[in-house]
């Protein structure tokens, strides 16, 4: 199981610290990637999916090690060949803490446990903020095996407090590289979204195209977003704006939306079913997701074709999510085993219709539902996550120093 | 007299045998364990961690900050204000369901409860729809707070105070009348002080609900209101300073044990033993019908109104009424790991649970707590700290320090936390019960030939039982209602509640989803007023039976 | 024991205090107690409220701790003994009935806490309920009870499981007159009956002369004086006792060597060789003279003027004064059967053997 740690490319010593504008340039590569995806044969072989991408695990993983580690004697390749079946456990149960959001068809994990013997216990840990404040603070005896659910804008507070062990996944090689922003491999991207505006259709007589746009006289008062320090989207909201007009320009931005007007709830369902149209109140614009649209249609009263809002691309903020075998696991070779699986395909497909979200693996094809009115956004906002996590509490501050007060 | 008489006839009497000096340290033994364990433990766990490498001088900072004690100072008074509210607006109605005989009263008493359950999102959804729909602007303000406050707490006030005053000796204000009082002021001089052993106490619980409300003021205060108990939740969540998170815990703590302790010396000074209780008035004649009316309509405005709101919009389906919403809470969806009955069926048997473990351990602490001595004075304050302290901080207290036999990571958490949470209302209902028997009662038992656990048992246990199934029913209605605790302790599907669902459907967009939250919401609401009107049927023996 | 009592089997036990104290805190509220309660025999505890009166009771039953002394009960010494298994019975004034249960189950509650079989102890009930004039009321509430029959109920309760002592704490003090003296027949009616050992503590001294076999008197926690009612009576022994005991006329006496007793001047009469006024002289003795010990009468040697009448039950109770400059030393009370008016000349004969000394002390201030 130690040997897990050995093999990690020498590059892993320097950490980079990718430029956030090559981020940037670098995830618009990869929303055309995902688009392309779409198109791939993959799709043909959802019967053999499980077993193949299985098979792929445990055998790419001495591969991948093998190929990867050129300074690995012939004995760690012997190492690997022995530990490989017996390094998983059967009949151990591997706990995956994750926040409240999470969520998987029926029986998702019963072919990872009849592949391996391994349990899968789901423990939901608050929201994305508490999930990772509840890690932070177990760091070292965690109470769970694998951690899913930190993204990019928490990621470095997840790395600092040296979270996560190492593991390199298989399924890796399906992922685009833009959404693998942990060189080391202590984090594993699973799935991606973006934080949009979102507006009522009936509501707006134009269309907004632009963050400009929110400032105009005729959205004065009709835009409801959350609270950045208490609320996932609300924060990335905020980065999206200040990825938007830097540094020096978000505060202008903020001064002048919130002389127009702007409504600010704690949390998402606050401002989503509270004062946006959709719960009955009379904002006609909110800070939601992509997709928010796809579920719009999915859970409408009455069926639909055509989803009753909504996106503004222009204010698409990236969000990642990760996942991480947790230090201090007793199970980190089953742990690993159950990221692996996070990656394959029959994981990856059921991830946008229950989380609403899209797949890491660019392999998977898109339910159709979610393809067509999920956003199609060329050009999301990013921001590197050391900038995030440098700079968070200064920024929520001057926040809040402009809108609530 | 220098001695403690209770103390005296429950057993510490001369000659109190080894077997019931043993009963007596297993009823400290019993609540002493389990707030240790449950409460004391994880807070000094979770000190310990979040103090780690930290001076004593950042504490002194943090107290420094004058943005620190504007919000204590409006913790505080919103608290204050709030309980008093809620006590003035439930005194009325607690009187009418106490005194008053008539036909609805046990329904209305049901309705008093449900809010005390319902998702402070959902009603502030709704109720907010309903207020646009009318024309009126819905405004975060002081007011909402304090109106929400008064909502989600009235039931507090009205079954507690009310389960005690009907077993009030009526004939004291009578005699007070004769000697010249006007009603009015025979109910200041006589009845209030009668009820004020029992009104500090649900004073103390609400100004503790409002203290460390955290939904009601980020919902419907609006950002720029922040409470020691939202900043917190800032600390140690978003910005992940847990030391400072911690400086203002330990000030809640500070606060919740001189509350605690000023509340108790308060009520065992006022502590009355109850002669006899009189039986309900019949409602006859003009002024009786008149108030009951009139108290009867403040209910249905203050509680009913939000209800049918709520009832209203979960029956919307698109432009039209119907079930649909709840037709579809029995299937599973994608989003929830269990069906929305299923997770109603979790919430039930947690609440089971909790309101039996309460029971227990709230008995064994009441009996500890009014038999005197240290011991009972210092379980009574610490049982007030789950309502006082913030959830963030319990929580987080959980996932430090309970690592023993990894009863962190044990179901059972959720239904022990939410018995942690409960005890107050038993203690609330039972403690002053227990202290309002006739001690010549006790006292004729013992001459009889009962020993002390004998006299517990016919004397004590009878006068009481009525007061524990009112504690009892709330402890399983706070484990019915209960999202914060069961969120962060939760262990997926097996504690799924009805609550967390509620939340998970309102956490994506979608019409269906909205209605079916609503719905659910409409469900627990029926069904703790059926268990609490369950609760009161069977506390209805006979008339004049206590 | 006694306590776990079957029915009629009773043993009646004797009650026995040697130096019985008890403190609240820097208080002593009993000091020193010594009183003996033959089996059967009933003692009444008179005293003034605070006294102590109450807190014997407690003592007896356990309910308050000793700070020295003991207590025995047929013969056996209650220390270490909890309330519960020194099989007593006690009667509050205010009742303290179980208001959770009916009649029935108030006085059927010692008899199911000692065990006894539901179908014997039905049968106690109804002959309880007998005894006290409540037949077939053992199904009643007790809050919807008169005061009367609430105290039968007390009562019965009590001697339920036939306690060796029955304690009864000022058990009338609620009721009205005519209740109470008509209950006072019957209670001693039924003690005599059942020949049980009884304490009781009243402030009435009616009452207690009424019932009680023995009187014993407590002034701030101490036994003054415990006699037979009628000995009592006729020689209360101290001031205080007999101001207690309602006897009116109390002076400060002049005898002189030859048994001539007379009051501020006035000749009251003369008594003879050996009276115990005789023997306390000569000079100033402090007396008490019975106000039956005075009759109307037309030989009578003194005269009083009548300052007040109150008719009281078919007699004049009179208050006047004897002739002479200094009235309030001389203010003397008498009955008669014959009516008489403020300001009448009244002549009256004085059983001067009858005439009893009081010794200093037994007063109650401190």
């Amino acid at each position: 199981m130690m040997r897990r740690t050995n093999p990690y490319p020498a590059t892993s010593v320097g950490r980079p610290r990718w430029p956030w504008l090559a981020v940037v340039t670098a995830t618009m590569l990869l929303a055309a990637a995902c688009g392309d995806g779409d198109d791939d044969t993959s799709a043909a072989e959802d019967g053999t999916a499980v077993d193949a991408s299985d098979d792929d695990a445990s055998a790419g993983d001495g591969d991948d090690t093998s190929a990867d580690d050129e300074a690995g004697t012939s004995d760690d390749d012997e190492v690997v060949d022995e530990d490989s079946p017996e390094a998983i456990e059967p009949g151990v149960t591997v706990t995956l803490l994750t926040h409240d959001s999470f969520s998987v068809s029926d029986g998702l994990f019963d072919a990872f446990t009849l592949e391996t013997g391994i349990e899968v216990e789901v423990v939901n840990g608050g929201d994305a903020g508490e999930l990772v404040a509840r890690s932070v603070l177990t760091a070292g005896d965690p109470e769970g095996d694998v951690l899913f659910g930190i993204d990019n804008t928490f990621l470095q507070r997840g790395l600092d407090a040296e979270l996560f062990v190492p593991h390199e996944s298989p399924g890796l090689a399906a992922v685009p590289d833009e959404l693998e922003l942990d060189p080391e491999f202590r984090v594993t991207p699973i799935d991606f979204g973006d934080v949009c505006v979102n507006y009522w259709v009936d509501e707006v007589d134009s269309a907004p195209t632009s963050l400009d746009d929110l400032t105009r006289p005729e959205f004065a008062g009709s835009f409801v977003t959350q609270d950045p320090e208490t609320s996932s989207p609300g924060f990335a909201f905020l980065l999206a704006t200040i990825a938007t007009y830097g540094e020096d320009g978000w505060e202008d931005y903020w001064t002048e939306l919130t002389a127009g007007g702007v409504t600010v709830t704690p949390g998402w369902n606050d401002a989503y079913y509270g004062e946006f149209v959709a719960g009955g109140g009379d904002k006609a614009l909110v800070t939601s997701y992509g997709s928010s649209p796809v579920a719009e249609v999915l859970f409408a009263a009455e069926p639909i074709d055509t989803p009753p809002t909504g996106v503004l691309s222009d204010s698409c903020f990236r969000q990642i999510e990760f996942a991480g075998v947790l230090a201090g696991t007793d199970h980190p070779a089953e742990a690993g085993a159950l990221i692996d699986f996070m990656l394959s395909e029959p994981f990856q497909a059921d991830i946008p219709l229950n989380m609403f979200v899209s797949p890491a693996n660019a392999e998977v094809e898109l339910p159709d539902l979610y393809a067509q009115h999920a956003a199609e956004v060329a050009d999301p906002l990013f921001l590197d996550p050391a900038t995030i996590e440098a700079n968070r509490n200064d920024w929520t501050e001057r926040w809040a120093e402009i809108v609530l007060r | 007299m220098g001695r403690d008489r209770a103390a005296l006839i429950a057993g510490a009497a001369p000659g109190g045998s080894v077997g019931d000096r043993a009963a007596r340290g297993l009823a400290a033994a019993v609540p002493v364990l389990f707030l240790g364990a449950l409460v004391v433990w994880p807070l000094v766990a979770v000190f310990d961690r979040s103090f780690d490498g930290v001076g004593l001088g950042a504490v002194g900072d943090v107290l420094g900050r004058s943005s620190v004690r504007s919000v204590l100072w409006f913790t505080v008074w919103q608290a204050a204000l709030s309980a008093g509210l809620t006590v003035v607006i439930g005194l009325p109605i607690a009187h009418v369901l106490a005194r008053y005989q008539f036909r609805g009263r046990a329904a209305l008493r049901a309705l008093v409860i449900v809010p005390f359950v319902l998702p402070t999102v959902v009603v502030a959804a709704a109720v907010g729809a309903a207020f646009d729909r009318v024309g009126l602007g819905f405004d975060r303000s002081l007011g909402a707070v304090l109106a929400a406050h008064v909502f989600f707490n009235l039931a507090v006030v009205v079954r507690v105070v009310g389960g005690f005053w009907a077993g009030l000796d009526r004939r004291q204000v009578e005699a007070a009348m004769i000697l010249g009082d006007s009603p009015s002021r025979a109910w200041w001089t006589i009845t209030l002080r009668q009820l004020s052993p029992v009104l500090s106490g649900a004073f103390l619980l609400t100004f503790l609900f409002s203290f460390t409300s955290f939904g009601v003021i980020r919902v419907l205060g609006g950002l720029r209101r922040a409470t020691v108990e939202t900043e917190i939740h800032r600390y140690a969540i978003a910005r992940q300073q847990f030391d400072v998170a911690a400086v203002l815990a330990a000030l809640q703590i500070v606060i919740v044990l001189v509350l605690a302790v000023a509340t108790a010396r308060f009520q065992r000074r006022h502590a009355l033993a109850r002669r006899r209780s009189s039986p309900p008035l019949p409602v006859v004649g003009p002024v009786r019908r008149l108030h009951l009316a009139a108290v009867v309509g403040l209910v249905l405005v203050v509680i009913g109104g939000p209800v049918v709101v709520l009832v209203e919009q979960s029956l919307r389906v698109g432009d039209r009424y119907g079930l649909d919403n709840y037709a579809a809470l029995g299937e599973r969806i994608d989003l929830l790991p269990l069906s929305a009955v299923a997770a109603l069926g979790n919430s039930l048997v947690f609440a089971a649970g909790a309101a039996v473990v309460a029971s227990l351990v709230g008995l064994a602490a009441a009996v500890t707590i009014t038999g005197g001595g240290r011991v009972g004075r210092l379980l009574e304050a610490v049982a007030l700290l789950p309502l006082g302290v913030s959830a963030v901080t319990l929580g987080f207290g959980y996932l430090v320090g309970l690592t023993v036999f990894d009863l962190r990571r044990s179901v059972l958490l959720v239904p022990l936390a939410h018995a942690v949470i409960g005890l107050p209302f038993v203690l609330a209902s039972v403690v002053p019960a227990l202290r309002s028997v006739d001690p010549r009662a006790r006292e004729a038992a013992a001459t009889l030939g009962a020993s002390p656990s004998a006299v517990r048992r016919t004397v004590d246990w009878p006068l009481t039982r009525r007061a524990l199934a009112t504690g009892a029913g709330f402890a399983a209605a706070v484990s019915i209602g209960e999202f914060g605790a069961t969120s962060f302790l939760g262990r997926g599907e097996a504690s799924f509640t009805a609550p967390l669902a509620i939340f998970r459907l309102l956490s994506n967009p979608g019409e269906t989803l909205r209605g079916q939250a609503l719905a659910l919401s409409v469900v627990v609401g029926v069904v703790v007023a059926v268990v609490a009107a369950a609760m009161e049927w069977r506390r209805q023996p006979g008339v004049t039976v206590l | 024991m006694a306590g776990d009592g079957h029915g009629a089997e009773r043993t009646a036990a004797g009650l026995g205090l040697e130096a019985v104290s008890v403190r609240y805190g820097e208080t002593l509220v009993l000091d020193g107690i010594d009183l003996d309660v033959a089996p059967g025999e009933v003692v009444g505890v008179v005293g003034p409220s605070g006294s102590g009166k109450s807190t014997l009771l407690r003592a007896v039953a356990g309910l308050e701790p000793l700070a020295s002394g003991r207590v025995s009960l047929g013969g056996r010494d209650l220390a270490g003994v909890p309330t519960h298994r020194r099989g007593l019975g006690l009667m509050f004034q205010d009742h303290g009935l179980f208001t959770h249960l009916d009649v029935e189950g108030n006085v059927g509650y010692g008899l199911r806490v000692g065990g006894r079989p539901d179908l014997d102890r039905a049968a106690r009930v109804a002959e309880l309920l007998d005894l006290v004039g409540l037949t077939g009321m053992g199904e009643r509430a007790v809050d919807r009870l008169s005061g009367g029959e609430a105290q039968r109920v007390a009562l019965a309760r009590a001697l339920a499981p036939a306690p060796g002592l029955l304690m009864l704490d000022e058990p009338l003090g609620s009721l009205d007159r005519a209740l109470r003296e008509e209950l006072t027949v019957e209670l001693r009616r039924l003690l005599g009956e059942l020949g049980q050992t009884a304490l009781h503590v009243t402030h009435d001294q009616g009452e207690a002369f009424a019932l009680a076999d023995r009187v014993a008197v407590l002034s701030a926690g101490r036994l003054v004086a415990v006699d037979r009612p009628a000995d009592l009576w006729a020689d209360p022994g101290t001031a205080f006792v007999a101001r207690f005991l309602g006897h009116p006329n109390l002076w400060t006496v002049e005898v002189d060597g030859e048994g001539v007793v007379s009051l501020a001047g006035t000749r009251l009469g003369r008594v003879a060789a050996g009276h115990p006024v005789r023997r306390a002289g000569p000079g100033a003795v402090d007396v008490v003279l019975p106000a039956t010990a005075i009759d109307v009468d037309a030989a009578g040697a003194v005269e009083a003027v009548v300052d007040e009448v109150l008719f009281d039950r078919g007699r004049y109770r009179v208050s006047g004064s004897l002739e002479g400059d200094e009235p309030s030393a001389r203010s003397v009370e008498f009955d008669t059967v014959t009516g008489v008016a403020t300001g009448d000349r009244c002549p009256l004969r004085l059983d001067l053997d009858r005439l009893r000394p009081l010794r200093p002390g037994g007063t109650s201030t401190p």
